[in-house]
């Protein structure tokens, strides 16, 4: 009876102790805006998982995507480390020299643009990817620009080629890795000289245009367009491409390649190479298989892992993921600003045009404030407002101004009229 | 997590594949010729393992852009087949093939079903239940984010709508049943008027599908019966596609007609809007040359078979080019322009032939059970329904009535400027305010169908605000009109 009795109550304890193992153990899913999810990862795809988590009794499924996810801790770590650890979370970066193995390549990826609506200009620009690179310098061996955008301003996009020419350059291995850059965003990348494509990649349309209307555009012309080709030369140089191929991304040329017998492509603006690359009614852009065929990119990848594979490492760690959700994070707040400053310059408008000083006030202090947590704004217009410099406040302090005095006047002219009755 | 157990299994049969010397290859000396390195090494294959557990056994043609093309052979026939990266487990490469027992059967040889292309799922872990199939209906107008779709949807009297919410719940729905394949039945189309930018309206349905699509634990299929207009996008982002024997997919080529003032921009807008579409076609292991064959009627498209593979060309078949050439689609110019619209190929139209043809589609079937044996669900099965079909009709339902109250409100805000001329102004305003905000709260809630761009609301917000401006006016003004007739009266007494 007593064996029997010890055997029930070690079976108990162990029970217990499975129990208490159980749901001590725990995955834990650390977000980028600092939460920590702990629960159970019960799906996992390669953009998200499911994560059961428990308050109380009550138990809450939860898709996260990887993309807002810092690293996740698998459940063979009890929960009381995981308390541990997420307490040091804070000042445990994922680039440690201690995290890192010997050996292992440094690589960081950065993300600019993250959509065909990122533009070149307010959401990728020259500051922003500076304060980015200087947070990696020391901590990275290889930097990979993943660009995802349909172009815009030209003015940033000269100023992104020389910072990245004459900064980026020197400092890191420097790789190009393109899901879409069309327009200003192939001239982004056309500086560098190892890049590689998605295969849904589409890399080229580089017309540079005006609208001068709602659906009515206008290319770039005479002078400013010599200065756009001119422009192409030398960032085909840069990245040791041929120039007539940005050419042919510019304007309707024809263009033909021949591959010798060592691989390399020479290219002609004819078509009487080998492979048709272009006609001369038609602008080019590169999908991947024309990419890779022509040699203009190194290699197609799809993950990081096959990317990294064709760079032809083998041992190579993640580093710089907080730098890269920065700037994620700077495109989310520059979205936001976007929408709010559009309101807010409307509002304003409508409380001049009813003279109403108060609420003029009010929404000119919003759009200040608008401008100083998005300052890219102050560069770039937006909502039907020119940029938020000082030069546009000095003038909306000015129109203030005058409404005031203007309300002042009338109230004075009605006091004196009050009076003379009397 | 289920992802492992296929892992094992497959691990599994590839050692009993090998133990048992059943081979998925019919006994070929062309093959061993073909990939025997040499003489003492003898005849070799390369096996793939994907992640569903499936070991398909060939030759590696191919491994760049993130899929793999393996030539398989059934039935004698050899065959090409792409799969992506992100479906493989594992791939080996130069095994060494095994004699054949004698007498053992050779499934794929014997197999009347095995298509060419066909993909024989293994059944996930012998655990004893049936694989689950969820039927997903896609049939309808796909609305989104174009400009005025309220106004479309007002003019067009299209209710069959199709927009993010019904099918974000419909998969949500599908996947809460644990489903192996979930198959949608794709009878659908876009606005006609807005032409390739049609494509736009699928935007918004894009990340639902494709999730799944990544997600390993799930196969999922499109069955085609319409896919037209900016519909007609959608598909390209699946791997597999299935056709009804009438279904058609296509109707899209208008981009010859893209304008916005300028012969360079449009170049650029249509060269970019092209090759956007063959990304995705690339992706998805399907051939570019057909998105730009459907992209302009003043494209060529052409195709043949050679040594097993097909082959297109991009302009009128010329001597050099050789024989053997099926026309898809012409530049529909002088004797190639077609004499009836509605008949024709100057605008491509891909039928089910055609689609199996170049690749497009892995098969052609009519009932689901076809098309269930063909994904390789050999037995018992149990066909999912779910709350698919009441999803939507609930969501149009409530469409239709959100557009009925629209129609309502807009009615009773105009109605305002005639009527009582007694009625005070701040009561004529607060109404108007009132009126304003419930049909803000209308395009709030039928978002992605009423206002996907949110100018209806901006406009909304500063009317709104016009008219907070001009309450306080004319509080100001019946305050004052009221102090008067006080002191009037305070006079007479």
């Amino acid at each position: 009876m007593t064996k029997i009795r010890t055997i029930l109550i070690l079976l108990a304890v162990f029970s217990v102790g499975l129990l208490t193992s159980v749901t001590a153990i725990a995955d834990s899913v650390y977000l980028n805006d600092g939460r920590v999810l702990e629960g159970v990862i019960t799906r996992e795809g390669d953009t998200f998982v499911y994560i059961t988590t428990k308050v109380g009794d009550i138990e809450k499924n939860e898709l996260v995507l990887k993309t807002n996810i810092k690293r996740i801790v698998r459940d063979s770590t009890p929960a009381e480390d995981l308390a541990e650890t997420a307490a040091t979370a804070a000042d445990e970066t994922p680039d440690s020299a201690a995290s890192i193995p010997d050996g292992a390549t440094r690589i960081a990826f950065l993300r600019l643009g993250w959509g065909p609506e990122d533009t070149v200009g307010p959401y990728i620009n020259a500051d922003a990817l500076e304060r980015s690179v200087e947070e990696l310098e020391g901590k990275a061996d290889v930097l990979v620009l993943w660009i995802n955008t349909g172009g815009g301003s030209v003015a940033e996009t000269i100023k992104l080629v020389d910072y990245i020419e004459h900064e980026i350059k020197p400092k890191f291995r420097l790789v190009g890795w393109v899901r879409r850059a069309i327009s200003g965003g192939s001239f982004t990348m056309h500086p560098i000289e190892e890049i590689y494509f998605m295969p849904e990649t589409s890399y080229g349309g580089s017309v540079a245009f005006s609208m001068t209307g709602p659906r009515k555009a206008k290319a770039v012309e005479g002078a400013g367009l010599e200065q756009m080709l001119d422009f192409g030369e030398q960032v085909s140089s840069y990245g040791h491409h041929d120039p007539l191929i940005m050419r042919a991304m510019q304007i309707r040329i024809p263009l033909s390649v021949d591959i010798d017998e060592d691989g390399v492509a020479h290219w002609r603006e004819d078509l009487e190479g080998k492979y048709i690359v272009n006609t001369d009614d038609k602008i080019l852009t590169l999908n991947s298989q024309e990419a890779m065929k022509f040699g203009f990119a190194k290699g197609v990848a799809s993950t990081k892992e096959e990317l990294v594979k064709e760079m032809g490492y083998n041992e190579w760690v993640e580093v710089g993921q907080d730098v890269d959700a920065e700037q994620q994070k700077f495109r989310d707040d520059m979205k936001k600003a976007e929408l709010e400053i559009s309101k807010a310059g409307r509002n304003f408008q409508n409380a001049m045009a009813n003279k109403n000083l108060a609420r003029a006030r009010k929404f000119l202090g919003d759009l200040r404030s608008w401008s100083r947590r998005a300052p890219a704004w102050q560069d770039f217009s937006t909502g039907g407002l020119p940029p938020l410099n000082r030069e546009f406040f000095r003038e909306l302090d000015r129109q203030v101004d005058a409404l005031q005095r203007e309300i002042q006047e009338k109230e004075r002219s009605a006091r004196n009229r009050k009076k003379k009755r009397r | 997590m289920k992802s492992r157990i296929p892992a094992l299994f497959a691990a599994l049969s590839l050692l009993m594949i090998l133990s048992l010397g059943v081979s998925w290859v019919a006994p070929s000396s062309a093959i061993a010729a073909e990939t025997a390195p040499s003489d003492e090494q003898g005849p070799t294959k390369d096996l793939i393992v994907l992640r569903s557990g499936t070991v398909v056994e060939g030759q590696i043609l191919e491994e760049s852009g993130g899929v793999v093309k393996i030539e398989i052979v059934v039935s004698g026939i050899k065959a090409t087949t792409t799969y992506r990266m992100s479906e493989i487990l594992e791939i080996q490469r130069d095994i060494p093939v095994v004699t054949d027992i004698p007498g053992s059967r050779n499934p794929e040889a014997d197999d009347p079903d095995a298509g060419w292309g066909d993909r024989d799922d293994a059944p996930a872990a012998d655990s004893g239940d049936k694989p689950k199939v969820y039927r997903f209906p896609l049939k309808g107008h796909i609305v989104g984010e174009f400009r005025s779709v309220l106004n479309y949807l007002l003019q067009s009297n299209r209710r069959d709508i199709i927009s993010y919410t019904p099918v974000e719940k419909t998969m949500r729905d599908a996947l809460s049943y644990d489903p192996d394949v979930i198959i949608v039945e794709m009878d659908a189309d876009a606005p006609s008027t807005i032409g390739w930018d049609g494509g736009i309206v699928t935007v918004p349905l894009l990340p639902i599908f494709q999730e799944v699509i990544d997600d390993p634990d799930v196969r999922l299929v499109f069955w085609i019966k319409d896919a037209n207009f900016g519909a007609a996008f959608l598909p390209f982002i699946c791997p597999e596609i299935y056709f009804e024997s009438d279904g058609t997919l296509g109707g899209i080529g208008t981009l010859d007609d893209f304008d916005i003032g300028d012969e360079l921009v449009n170049a650029k807008q249509i060269s970019l809007r092209i090759v956007t579409e063959e990304g995705v076609a690339i992706k998805n292991g399907y051939d570019p040359a057909i998105i730009r064959g459907l992209a302009r009627k003043s494209n060529w498209l052409c195709y043949r078979f050679r040594h097993g593979k097909v082959e297109f060309l991009e302009h009128e078949p010329r001597e050099i080019d050789g024989d053997g050439w099926v026309i898809l689609t012409d530049d529909g110019k002088g004797e190639f322009k077609d004499k009836m619209k509605t008949r024709g190929n100057d605008v491509l139209n891909i039928n089910a032939k055609m689609a199996k043809d170049i690749e497009l589609s892995k098969g052609t079937f009519d009932k689901i059970d076809d098309l269930v044996f063909s994904l390789g669900i050999r037995g018992d099965y149990d066909l999912i329904e779910g709350r698919a079909k009441r999803n939507f009709s609930e969501w149009r339902d409530r469409v239709e009535i959100g557009i009925d109250r629209y129609v309502e409100l807009n009615r009773d805000i105009e109605n305002l400027g005639s009527g009582n001329r007694n009625q005070s102004a701040i009561s004529l305003l607060g109404r108007q305010r009132r009126l304003l905000r419930e049909l803000r709260g209308l395009l709030t809630t039928y978002e992605e169908v009423f206002d996907p761009t949110g100018q209806q609301r901006a406009g909304i917000d500063i009317e709104l605000e016009k008219l907070r401006e001009q309450l306080l006016q004319a509080s100001a003004a019946e305050r004052k009109k009221n102090q008067r007739s006080v002191g009037r009266s305070k006079q007479r007494r």
